[in-house]
């Protein structure tokens, strides 16, 4: 049987607590991971063993983290995702809001992007895949 | 070639675990650094056996050829300290490998009491430090020989590991400078 919401964020949350040393009230559904949560790029390999480890999954770094569409000339111009290149994400990263984001596509605001909701969605698209 | 802190593997099994010992020694001078009346083996230092027993484990994967580096030092607890005489056992297993790094758990005994235990994240360095080396290949295979890899270094199969040939040939070219300097 599929885990409920709540338990999938149970362990989410226990995965980022422990990668990211933070309290267990500061993990709320809309913390950012890089903002909030202070994550740095060598947090997410850890989170993503973590979380592979907790639910039983596997999870290619490309479809969390799609860095090959932000560093593709193709979708990115004078510092900005495209049109084409958010249609891309939004493909991509089905699990991830990206309204927010699409007001003023700045790469560099990208990682700061994903949300521990993102991330429970994502998580729960794996299960239940 | 940096400080090793262990001396020798005890147990090698390629893509899964590694026993390595480490004696704690009154002549070592960090073993009296801290405290005079109570010598003992700092844990920082358990943690660098800990990372360095498993990052050989993690490299001969790649046949040595990978830039592995501890990128974050986990969950670790410390439940005592090793004193002059004690011999350390420490043990690093494999949780998950990974394209881009791997996470090994540790724990270091000594006899049947447990001193520390940490969870180790490595990374691997991309083509963005290709031209940073870390060790000479004379010099590390020299290294990996003196810790006995190669002699109880096994594969999940039960053979033997092999020595990589970019080794071999590095000890060739060792030998033929030295003859050629005599």
């Amino acid at each position: 049987m599929a885990p409920s919401e709540d338990e999938v964020f149970g362990k989410v949350k226990d995965a980022l607590v422990d990668a990211l040393g933070v309290d267990d009230d500061e993990v709320t559904a809309d913390a950012t991971m890089v903002g909030d949560l202070g994550a740095e790029s060598i947090d997410f390999l850890d989170i993503v063993f973590k979380l592979e480890k907790s639910f039983e999954i596997q999870i290619p770094r490309d479809e969390l983290f799609p860095d090959d569409i932000l560093t593709n000339a193709e979708y990115v111009q004078d510092g900005k995702v495209t049109q084409t290149g958010i249609e891309q994400l939004k493909k991509r990263m089905p699990f991830a809001d990206l309204s927010k984001f699409e007001s003023n596509p700045m790469v560099q605001d990208f990682g700061n992007l994903l949300t521990v909701s993102d991330l429970c969605r994502y998580v729960t698209t794996k299960i239940t895949a | 070639m940096r400080w090793f802190w262990f001396d020798r593997y005890l147990e090698f099994v390629s893509k899964s675990h590694a026993v390595s010992v480490k004696n704690v020694c009154m002549a070592e001078p960090y073993v009296i650094a801290y405290s005079k009346k109570s010598p003992n083996y700092p844990s920082s230092l358990v943690i660098e056996g800990m990372a360095q027993t498993a990052g050989l484990l993690l490299n001969q994967t790649f046949d040595f050829k990978k830039k592995v580096v501890l990128a974050k030092i986990g969950k670790s607890k410390f439940f005592g300290f090793g004193t002059p005489g004690d011999q350390l056992m420490i043990r690093a297993e494999i949780e998950n490998m990974q394209e881009e790094g791997a996470v090994v758990s540790c724990t270091c005994h000594c006899q049947d009491r447990l001193l520390a235990s940490a969870d180790l994240m490595f990374a691997y360095l991309d083509e963005r430090f290709q031209d940073v080396s870390f060790f000479d290949d004379a010099e590390l295979i020299s290294v990996l020989r003196n810790l006995h890899i190669f002699d109880i270094g096994k594969n999940k199969d039960g053979s033997p590991i092999e020595i990589p040939a970019h080794f071999l040939q590095a000890e060739q070219e060792l030998i033929q400078t030295v003859q050629d300097h005599s």
